[in-house]
């Protein structure tokens, strides 16, 4: 094994939202498909919900890439909280309007009648949760008029759920969950992330037990997983450095996971 | 960054951590598996000590009991035949249950049997002893006197000696059981007059000796006088109701007895 293969497994991990280094798994990648599908649909707006760290922005991210070829398509990844700029963001790039001064809900809208679109734009708000229930139902009735399609994703909480019922239950024609991995699944995901990066012989090191044991600390969790991996080939890579003795590069050593684990806070000491 | 000494400090104190409940459980199990298994053994043999208690207290009871029986129906057949002598003439009286004497074996194991006559000297007290015992220990006299009639049969050759030896002490002593003794050597010898003789001698000193009255019977029936000894047997009946006699008399009368 070469001597930085640990420091690369270590990038590979690193949390990046990058659609190119989207890994996806059967299951998601059958819902990945179908919601595709769902944004070709005349439907007013599409939810995409989940626990933190359950790949929402990653999903948004690589369907914004896929979509941009085919459709006219705005990726907002960072929430305009402020009404105002929220209005003129979308004047700017949807309309080519550049707005001095305030823009409210009103200006938009006669804005937008008095342009006349012969497309449906789709905007993608990731982090929804943020936005102001006043915001939101602002988004709602502007999703109504069909004009511009909305696809947005929510952390699921609890208030985030009485957020999604209460704005949206009755107007969003299609929404997906996204969940935590199982092991298989982050096995998969694992090996599928490190060969993408050409780390096939630290791939080859992950057998199911040390998966087991990751997917046990993280429980499934895809940016625990990538913080745990990275702290992981950043141990691997010391002991490679200064005691090479203490490693074997046949399998994920379980006292390796769990001093990451202790490092990042998954373990509690 | 991390300092991978720290941070293997953290990893042991978290194992200790996560086997110390594991450790523990594991101990806590195994220390009550072993204090029940010690329970269970302990009532076990408690169990088994209490069963063999009550086992022993029912044998003892059922002894006890047995014993109770045995001695009540000891009581009634003491109290039958206390009955029995009240109606009988004062013939048979009192009833001490010994054993019979085994000095003469002593005797026969420290000198090898020097002299006939000493065996014969040491019958004499079981004779003796014989002479207090009721009519059940009377069956012993027999059995007694028959066991040592193999030794003095190896000697018959100095039977004679021996005969003239216990005669001298009997004129001495003018012991009945002697001259019982002297009667029936005389009647196993062959010679029944002498034998009729020293029964009816013993009979005049002691009429209780049941073994004095058989062999005056039985001498009799040897010098032909079967009805004399039939009548004698018949008398003798009479008051002391002797089974022995009456088998005798049903054996003489069929003419088993010759």
């Amino acid at each position: 094994m070469k001597s930085n293969i640990f420091k690369i497994s270590k990038n590979v991990f690193l949390d990046i939202v990058n659609a190119e280094d989207y890994i996806q798994i059967d299951r998601v990648s059958k819902m990945y498909h179908s919601f595709k599908d769902s944004v070709n649909k005349p439907l007013k707006m599409l939810l995409l919900y989940g626990k933190p760290g359950t790949g929402k922005s990653m999903f948004l991210t690589k369907l914004y890439h896929d979509l941009l070829s085919s459709r006219i398509v705005y990726l907002y990844q960072t929430p305009i909280i402020d009404d105002s700029e929220f209005f003129k963001t979308l004047a700017k790039d949807i309309l080519d309007v550049k707005y001095e001064g305030d823009l409210n809900f009103t200006q938009f809208m006669k804005i937008l009648d008095n342009r006349s679109l012969d497309y449906v734009p789709i905007v993608l708000l990731d982090e929804a949760q943020l936005y102001s229930n006043f915001l939101i139902e602002k988004i709602r009735l502007l999703s109504d008029t069909r004009k511009i399609k909305f696809v947005i994703t929510l952390h699921k909480t609890e208030k985030e759920d009485l957020i999604a019922k209460e704005h949206f239950q009755t107007r969003i024609w299609d929404s997906i969950e996204l969940k935590n991995a199982s092991a298989s699944e982050l096995k998969v995901y694992i090996q599928k992330k490190l060969m993408k990066a050409n780390c096939f012989d630290s791939a080859n090191m992950f057998k199911d037990s040390s998966v087991k044991l990751i997917h046990y600390l993280t429980n499934g969790n895809y940016r625990d997983t990538n913080k745990l991996l990275y702290i992981l080939f950043d141990i691997y890579s010391h002991y490679h450095e200064n005691n090479p003795s203490k490693i074997n590069t046949i399998s994920i050593s379980n006292k390796i996971i769990e001093m990451a684990a202790i490092h990042t806070g998954l373990i509690d000491v | 960054m991390f300092d991978i000494n720290e941070l293997e400090r953290k990893w042991l104190t978290y194992k200790i951590k996560f086997y110390l409940p594991h450790a523990v459980i594991t101990v806590s199990i195994i220390v009550i598996f072993i204090i029940l298994l010690t329970t269970i053994n302990y009532q076990n043999s408690k169990n088994t000590f209490q069963d063999i208690n009550r086992t022993a207290v029912a044998k003892d009871e059922n002894n006890s009991k047995a014993k109770t029986e045995t001695i009540t129906a000891k009581i009634v057949d003491s109290n039958a035949q206390n009955n029995l002598s009240e109606n009988k003439p004062k013939k048979i009286e009192t009833k001490i249950v010994i054993t019979p004497s085994l000095r003469f074996m002593d005797k026969i194991n420290k000198s090898t049997l020097p002299e006939p006559i000493r065996i014969i000297e040491a019958e004499a007290p079981a004779v003796e002893i014989i002479k207090e015992e009721e009519r059940v220990i009377a069956k012993e006299e027999v059995i007694t006197l028959e066991e040592p009639k193999s030794t003095i049969n190896i000697k018959r050759q100095n039977i004679q000696n021996d005969i003239e030896q216990v005669i001298k002490r009997f004129k001495k002593s003018n012991d009945p059981s002697l001259s019982l003794f002297i009667a029936k050597s005389y009647y196993n010898s062959g010679d029944y007059n002498l034998a009729y003789n020293y029964a009816l001698i013993t009979n005049e000193i002691d009429n209780n000796q049941e073994a004095s009255w058989i062999i005056f019977a039985k001498s009799l029936v040897k010098l032909d006088q079967k009805d004399k000894a039939v009548e004698t047997l018949k008398e003798y009946i009479k008051h002391s109701h002797s089974a022995n006699a009456k088998t005798l008399m049903d054996e003489i009368v069929s003419g088993e007895m010759k």
